[in-house]
């Protein structure tokens, strides 16, 4: 991937893209001429109802999936044709991912766990040292360090997992129902959490079917059957919940 | 459930068939080698005397008055009988055959309470010191083989070493005497001794101890009350005859403790059987390892089932009782398949035997006691493999199985630490094992390049004896002599010459030596092994005279008594110097030292250099000698030709033991033939068995992961990232039982150390070699399923959200 800082502003972009899934003889159209651009710094939720496509968009901007048509540049590049390893190079540098169930390694402590991604990619272990710090205090659970997962809360540990995306210093972050297994006072506290991120300069992109976390982003594309069929934009940044 | 899961219940069958049916096979043998009962009445009550030199061996012989003191001046023994074996001569036609024979005593059949299939058995009037008349009792297989099951054998005569001798009766089938391991096809009583007994014996010289004794103990008297009346007696016996009678310490022990074997191959066998017992029991824990690990996978797929069977009340230990019955079950169907291993086992192991000097009978089969023990066997690997898979199955945490959540940590730390010290132990006795391998193997090899002292190429020899045909001393040499002489001729033979005694055979004999001016220390042991040869013999066996000259003809009984030492007799008593000249008493009667023979290997090709000597033929008879013949070319093809030469000069002298040197030398290489066939084959079932643990365990480990694998891929985690994860998993795993294995297998090596041939039980390389492997063979099992890893895709492994 170019690391060089261009001025487009876009930084994904989405072009005819259509996803079809073949089980047993019958296609299942999952996505259907999705045309969609992200732009630096950008806040954009996906929202829909279950089986509208939300999550096979996020899993192939997130470069987990491929298109089974259509173009799908990052940074103006072409990805949509790359390789297994190239792929998981791309995520490994440009994409940090928050999902829904967490997902922390049991066997990993907070700091291994945050450490992961970076040790992909070779990185020196006192830079690694240094970035999962940083990335640890920027969610405020530094002082958690030594702990498992299991020692954590629900809360605790989706920042923990925040910060593992963010520790690569991602080009974007990918979100996939980040709140889904968490009760509304820790969904609020974290969903604070990436909208200070975003004012801090992150591009985020988060599925939510949840009408409360939607407002949080700046724009909303709507999904339903594998199609777009709106897209908003928030009136107020600022906004917040008063749940 | 076993039906429902075919492919699990065949691996799982085959492994345990494998462990089990080896163990079969090896108690099988141990059984037939050490443990089964004799055909004696009540053979518990039996028990053996033995003698025991200081400096000797444990299981030293008597002579007969020693034994006829310990008859008449004991009250513990309701019976004592004394008997030897001897080759024996039988002859009718124009052949003779040799059979293992028994000089006893007239009692012998009476206190063992063995009475006659047919006939009778010995008269007390038929014993020595009368002369009843020559009378015997051959074994149920002699009347079988050689009679064809005549009834009217009984009283008829046979020729036995040259003279007709009257059968009185047949033993039971099955009976073979107290060493049930030989085939004894005719027992003789001692007043036939004189004919019986090739190497000659003096009755009544309480110096010459030939005897073996069993007695039966008085109802009530206990072995130790036995031992010590007999030490009375002996101590006073030492004082009675200090001249020609040493002070020894005499013990009773069970025979049941030393059957079949003779006394003291009894335990080098005990030693052998042990280690096998312990190899293929590591080999069996491995199978069950492998059999524990797998259920515990089970257990975890089935931990939903068990949590709604604990949920709706269901008792614990009713649930262990069923996952134990499953166990068990399976055991038992590996059990049954083990016979048939069992069997194969057992043809491959009586394959492996080599022909040996003395008829030797293994029982080896699938009788009660054996399948008794495979059931024993199968029912606690059933136990022993299921007990913690089912305690760990049962205990789960009913919650979250009910609703199959958590699965990112469904297995629980303790399941999880008990595959992993199961895979441990099993990486770790499968080290042992091929550590053991390497060392046998190694020492195999040895053997089969250790020189023995003398060159087996185109080396023949065959035993004759002149006595028993009843030749006297004259009649002997001038045999001997005429033999040799026409052997010599015969096309083909470069040399020929004969000697008492075959280097690495079954008999040793020993006899005390003085060295004048050497005083022996208190309790040295000054009797050392030793050959009669004649001329020409080191020539034809090629053993070099490093010093002086072998025997010539003109070393006969009219000139100087002389004597051949050998290098390590020569460096004992005569360090640094040459001793050629030197004098050398042997049997009281000073003898010249004439040569310096290279040391050779005499009983065993493990033994350290050992002091020996040689005394001419010429200088003391024997009637018994083996003809080694030096060939050109293929041993085997003067053999009809030395027969035939032979029968010219006596056709009822039969010979006997006729083999090619290098087929003797199998023999002596024998301990290691099996020691190395054994742990080889074993060493390798268990790396077998353990690529299949390795396997196993790592593939649901994988499994399990499938999740972590698809996140850390989500994360950036490349094929290579993935494959090194799964493969470090696997040596990590490995490495602790890698080392556990070095640790057990240097604990270990003390004890096999007496079985190797020049082969150092801690050698290095050996270890790390086998280390190597293990490694190596981890990787090979990880791969597959690190292959797999690298194929989780991960968005399937996420979509469960």
């Amino acid at each position: 991937m170019n690391e060089s800082v261009t001025n487009d502003p876009t930084l994904i972009r989405l072009h005819n893209v259509k996803k079809v899934f073949l089980a047993e003889e019958v296609e299942t159209h999952a996505l259907s001429n999705i045309n969609m651009e992200i732009r630096r710094g950008e806040y954009v939720a996906i929202s829909g109802p279950s089986g509208g496509g939300k999550s096979t968009l996020l899993s192939i901007l997130g470069l987990l999936d491929t298109p089974s048509e259509g173009e799908h540049f990052l940074k103006d590049e072409p990805v949509e044709n790359l390789s297994a390893s190239q792929r998981a190079r791309v995520r490994n540098r440009e994409i940090g991912f928050i999902f829904q169930a967490f997902n922390l390694i049991g066997d990993l402590n907070v700091y291994e766990n945050v450490e992961l991604p970076l040790t992909y990619r070779g990185m020196p272990s006192k830079e690694r040292k240094e970035r999962v710090k940083n990335a640890l205090e920027q969610v405020e659970m530094a002082h958690r360090m030594k702990h498992y997962p299991s020692q954590l809360s629900g809360g605790q540990q989706q920042r923990v997992a925040v910060a593992r995306a963010l520790v690569g210093d991602p080009a974007i972050l990918l979100a996939d129902e980040p709140t889904g297994n968490l009760d509304s006072k820790n969904g609020e506290a974290v969903m604070d959490l990436m909208r200070e991120l975003h004012q801090n300069g992150a591009t985020i992109c988060m599925v939510t079917h949840d009408p409360r976390y939607e407002k949080y982003a700046e724009r909303t594309v709507h999904l339903f059957d594998g199609r777009i069929v709106d897209e908003s934009e928030a009136p107020d940044l600022n906004l917040t919940t008063d749940g | 459930m076993l039906a429902r899961t075919p492919g699990f219940t065949a691996v799982a069958g085959i492994s345990l068939a494998l462990g089990i049916g080896a163990n079969t096979a090896i108690f099988s043998l141990t059984y037939a080698v050490l443990m089964r009962p004799l055909e004696v009445d009540d053979p518990d009550r039996l028990a053996v005397v033995f003698s025991r030199h200081e400096g000797a061996g444990p299981y030293g012989t008597s002579s007969y008055p020693d034994y006829r003191d310990f008859r008449d001046q004991t009250d513990v023994f309701s019976g004592l009988a004394a008997h030897t074996v001897a080759p024996v001569s039988l002859s009718g036609g124009d052949s003779a055959q040799v059979v293992l024979g028994k000089v006893v005593t007239a009692n012998y059949f009476s206190v063992l309470g063995v009475d006659a299939a047919r006939g009778r058995m010995f008269l007390p009037e038929e014993g020595y010191p009368s002369r009843a008349g020559d009378v015997c009792v051959i074994s149920d297989g002699l009347w079988k083989r050689r009679f064809g099951v005549d009834p009217a054998v009984v009283g008829r005569n046979l020729v036995v070493n040259g003279s007709p001798t009257t059968v009185v009766g047949i033993t039971p089938e099955g009976f073979r005497g107290t060493w049930a391991a030989l085939e004894i096809d005719i027992w003789t009583p001692m007043s036939m001794v004189e004919r019986m007994v090739p190497f000659g014996v003096d009755m009544e010289r309480r110096g010459n101890e030939w005897l073996a004794i069993v007695g039966r103990l008085k109802p009530g008297v206990m072995l130790s009350q036995a031992s010590t009346r007999l030490q009375v007696i002996s101590n006073r016996l030492a004082e009675e005859h200090p001249s020609n009678r040493n002070k020894r310490s005499v013990v009773a022990g069970f025979h049941q403790d030393r059957v079949p074997l003779v006394s003291g191959a009894a335990d080098a066998a005990r030693g052998v059987l042990v280690m096998l017992l312990a190899v293929v029991g590591f080999v069996l824990l491995i199978a069950c390892t492998n059999v524990a690990n797998t259920l515990l996978a089970r257990g975890v797929a089935r931990r939903r089932e068990i949590a709604v069977r604990l949920a709706i009340g269901a008792g614990r230990g009713k649930i262990v009782r069923q996952l134990l019955t499953e166990s068990v079950l399976l055991a038992l169907l590996g059990g049954a398949a083990g016979l048939v291993v069992a069997r194969w086992a057992m043809d491959g192991l009586l394959a492996l035997m080599p022909t040996l000097l003395v008829p030797v009978r293994l029982e080896m089969g699938l009788d009660v006691p054996v399948l008794l023990f495979t059931l024993a066997v199968s029912v606690v690997t059933g136990v022993v493999f299921g007990l913690f898979p089912a305690l760990q199955a049962t205990r789960p945490e009913l919650i979250p199985a009910l609703k199959d959540a958590g699965a990112l940590a469904a297995v629980s730390g303790s399941r999880s630490r008990l595959r992993h010290a199961l895979l441990t132990a099993q990486v770790a006795l499968s080290l042992v094992l091929l550590i053991g391998a390497g060392l046998f193997l190694k020492s195999l090899w040895n053997a089969s390049t250790i020189d023995p002292g003398f060159n087996p190429q185109g080396l023949l020899r065959a035993g004759i004896s002149v006595g028993l045909q009843g030749y006297d001393e004259s009649e002997g040499r001038r045999f001997h002599q005429a033999l040799l002489e026409k052997v010599r001729v015969i096309p083909g033979v470069r040399s020929a010459a004969w000697g008492a005694q075959v280097p690495l055979g079954p008999m040793a004999r020993s006899r005390s030596i003085s060295v004048p001016g050497y005083e022996p220390r208190e309790g040295e042991f000054m009797s050392f092994g030793f050959n009669g040869v004649g001329p020409g013999y080191f020539e034809t066996i090629g053993t070099p005279i490093l010093f002086g000259r072998g025997f010539l003809r003109s070393d006969t009984a009219d000139s100087e008594n002389v004597v051949i030492v050998n290098e390590a007799l020569a460096q004992r008593f005569w360090p640094g110097r040459n001793p050629v000249g030197n004098a050398m008493g042997v049997g009281g009667v000073e003898h010249r030292i004439i040569g310096v023979a290279k040391t050779g290997k005499y009983r065993t090709l493990g033994e350290d250099p050992t002091p020996y000597y040689f005394l001419p033929l010429d200088q003391h008879y024997e009637p018994l000698l083996y003809l080694h013949v030096r060939t050109a070319g293929n041993a085997s093809s003067v053999v009809a030709a030395m027969l035939a030469e032979m029968r010219t000069l006596d056709p009822h002298i039969p010979a006997f033991d006729v083999q090619t040197m290098s087929d003797h030398l199998r023999y002596a290489r024998f301990p290691a033939t099996l020691a190395g066939a054994m742990f080889g084959v074993f060493g390798a079932l268990a790396l077998v068995l353990s690529v299949v643990g390795i396997y196993g365990v790592i593939s649901y480990w994988v499994n399990q992961r499938t999740r972590e694998i698809g996140i850390r891929t989500a994360l950036g985690a490349a094929r290579g990232d993935v494959i090194r994860m799964v493969l470090r998993r696997g040596l990590v795993l490995t490495c602790g039982g890698i080392v556990c294995g070095l640790l057990a297998a240097a604990a270990l090596s003390r004890l096999v150390a007496r079985f190797l041939y020049e082969a150092d039980p801690l050698n290095a390389e050996m270890f790390l070699g086998a280390s190597l492997v293990l490694v190596l063979v981890t990787l090979a099992a990880c791969y597959v399923p690190a292959r797999r890893a690298t194929k989780v895709d991960p968005m399937t492994a996420l979509r469960y959200e």
